[in-house]
């Protein structure tokens, strides 16, 4: 009775086994995932990569619409041996840009990354701080930037028009500005380094409108660190510096890795270097669509290859949890 | 009487200790650079808005005038109403609310659903996939322009979508909306953080894949929602790239503002495009500082990690 229940059991175990078809449980389950990202599959498939495509395709021809209908034709590298070597104002643009970036970046990321640990802090106002200090994630994209940029160049035309008169404020800026490169020049530091301060004293609108999602990035991934780890440490007779070298800032590092990619980006495409702007006018008012697209991707490998870089020397300092 | 002596001499201690040693003194003097620090920032952030606000209702002369700062000699509501009838704002306002509410919810949606198949299902294919929607955020927006702006042109055979409100209806369907990468990472990462036994109760409860995902995991993941909800509407108000390629003549605010004129005088522009700016900017400020609860909810418990 027991052998020939044991035998049926047996042969049940193996009928399922041999009508499985191929396909384990598990994967069935995991096909499920092509279902939900099927518009971002189809978007990437139909729209994104026809789109980049075609917009390498442009950058080795030369792009012209008549009435409607867009001629292109072959003309190889031509577009890049123009944007490099007869082309004087894209060259000065890209310099700048890639100067600029470098310092941008690094900045937003210091200030960010010290601004979310003050933020994660506890003092009375941290709740309205911390609305203040998102309200540039919401706010400091496309009209308020544009009206930032009408601003400046009018400040820096009316300068220009009556420099006699210029304005006011401007003078007492500079002069202030002045002051305290003067003054840390008189307390012993070097000329270098009181220029980058005074640049970042004076910037300091333009870092606080950037660093938003960075801030946001950095505070969530320091509130998802579980308070038992530090109550370990202090068990341990670990002191706060100990702490946060040793446990705050390994476990920010996946989030640094992401903030370092994000802030590289959109320091790049920021319009106050001029080179998107640039794109834009040689595309829709110069007409020049295929040169226009030729030297925004020699702008955006640029991106890729530094964010290469550095996405590659972080990653071999990231620590993963799990 | 013992006992009250050493209490006192106690706290006498401890009083001591927090003014006079060392550690007390740096963690005080902390204090106040940081409270510094604060001000100084939230004082750099909302300064600028301030004043833009106050100029709005500026007159003409007090906007010349350097000595008149913040409170306007003479109080006009002249600038708001012209501002007003110039972008057509009762036509523009609503068309602009419900147009962003509905990019906002399709992104939303679209990305939340996208978000939970890359971060939990281990598919052919997921790496890769994932590591296109990270180059989606890569590329420039203006390295995209041209090809789009041409597809929307010709959209399959000689349908012109230009100038109407489909394409970032159709952007956003797809995923493809003003930085729904980083959407999708956001979600990618909260429902990674979501523990395993949540699932796999609905499983045995007899859901199937989406109901799994409609019924437990997004109601798990409100706040997130919220955010990314209102970074989404606030990204597409404010939108001038997409908009001002694909629907220049469409009456959202975001292309009116580029429309305003002041007259002859070019700091006359100026005050007007300003004025515009904070018009069209004050409502997107109002609803986030409605939604904000849930915003800084949403940031502590997003935990975005790479």
């Amino acid at each position: 009775m027991a052998k020939e229940q044991n035998r049926k059991e047996k042969s049940f175990s193996k009928g399922n086994a041999s009508t499985r078809k191929g396909m384990a449980l598990s994967d069935k389950k995991n096909m499920a995932g092509y279902f939900f990202t099927m518009p971002v599959i189809i978007g990437l498939i139909f729209i994104f990569l026809p789109a980049l495509v075609q917009s390498l395709i442009y950058a080795f021809c030369d792009v012209k619409i008549d009435f409607g209908d867009i001629q292109t034709e072959w003309i190889g590298i031509q577009n890049f041996y123009d944007a490099f070597l007869s082309d004087s104002e894209f060259i000065v643009l890209f310099v700048n840009a890639i100067r600029g970036m470098f310092f941008d970046s690094a900045v937003i990321i210091l200030f960010s990354f010290f601004m979310s640990n003050v933020l994660n802090q506890k003092f009375a106002g941290r709740g309205i701080c911390r609305v203040i200090f998102f309200l540039p994630v919401v706010l400091s994209m496309g009209i308020v930037a544009d009206m930032e940029d009408a601003n400046t160049m009018f400040n820096a035309m009316s300068a220009l028009d009556e420099s006699a008169s210029a304005s006011a404020f401007d003078q007492l800026g500079m002069a202030a500005m002045f002051s305290i490169s003067r003054m840390m020049e008189v307390m012993g530091l070097p000329m270098a380094m009181s220029n980058i301060i005074g640049t970042v004293l004076s910037n300091m609108y333009g870092i606080l409108n950037a660093s938003g999602v960075q801030i946001l990035i950095f505070l969530s991934a320091l509130q998802s660190i579980s308070p038992s780890v530090f109550e370990a440490a202090k068990m341990e007779g670990a002191t706060k510096w100990e702490e946060f070298w040793k446990i705050t800032f390994p476990m920010l590092t996946p989030s640094l890795l992401v903030c370092v990619v994000y802030t590289v980006i959109s320091t790049f495409t920021n319009p106050t270097y001029g080179v998107m702007d640039y794109v834009e006018s040689q595309a829709f008012s110069s007409g020049k669509l295929g040169y226009a697209s030729a030297v925004s991707w020699v702008y955006f490998v640029t991106v890729i290859v530094v964010l290469g870089i550095a996405a590659g020397i972080i990653s071999k300092r990231v620590t993963y949890l799990d | 009487m013992t006992k009250t002596n050493t209490k006192k001499k106690f706290h006498m201690k401890r009083w001591f200790v927090k003014w006079f040693s060392l550690s007390g003194l740096m963690s005080i003097g902390w204090k106040i650079v940081r409270t510094i620090i604060l001000v100084g920032c939230c004082y750099t952030i909302l300064y600028p808005f301030l004043l833009k606000m106050i100029d709005a209702f500026k007159s003409f002369e007090d906007y010349l005038d350097p000595a008149v700062r913040y409170i306007p000699k003479y109080f006009t509501w002249n600038n708001i109403q012209q501002v007003l009838i110039q972008l057509q704002y009762g036509r523009s306002f609503p068309i602009t609310f419900g147009y962003s509410i509905l990019i906002a919810v399709l992104q939303v949606f679209i990305c939340g659903l996208a978000g939970y198949g890359f971060g939990r299902f281990k598919f052919r294919g997921n790496g890769l996939l994932f590591g296109l929607v990270i180059m989606e955020l890569l590329v420039p927006p203006q390295t995209m322009m041209i090809p789009l702006y041409i597809r929307f042109r010709f959209f399959y055979g000689n349908l012109n979508l230009i100038n109407t409100y489909w394409p970032i209806i159709i952007l956003a369907l797809t995923g493809l909306g003003i930085r729904n990468g980083l959407y999708i990472f956001m979600f990618r990462q909260t429902f990674r953080n979501m523990p395993k036994e949540l699932e796999e109760a609905a499983i045995i409860d007899g859901c199937n894949a989406f109901q799994t995902f409609y019924k437990v995991m997004l109601p798990n993941s409100f706040s997130m929602m919220v955010t990314v909800f209102l970074i989404s509407f606030a990204w597409q108000w404010t939108d001038t790239t997409y908009t001002q390629l694909f629907q220049r003549s469409t009456n959202l605010l975001a292309n009116m503002t580029s429309f305003v004129d002041g007259g002859e005088e070019a700091i006359m522009v100026l005050q007007y495009n300003n004025t515009a700016a904070v018009l069209c900017v004050l409502p997107v400020m109002l609803v986030y500082l409605i939604g904000q609860r849930f915003f800084i909810q949403g940031v502590a418990r997003a935990g975005i990690t790479g």
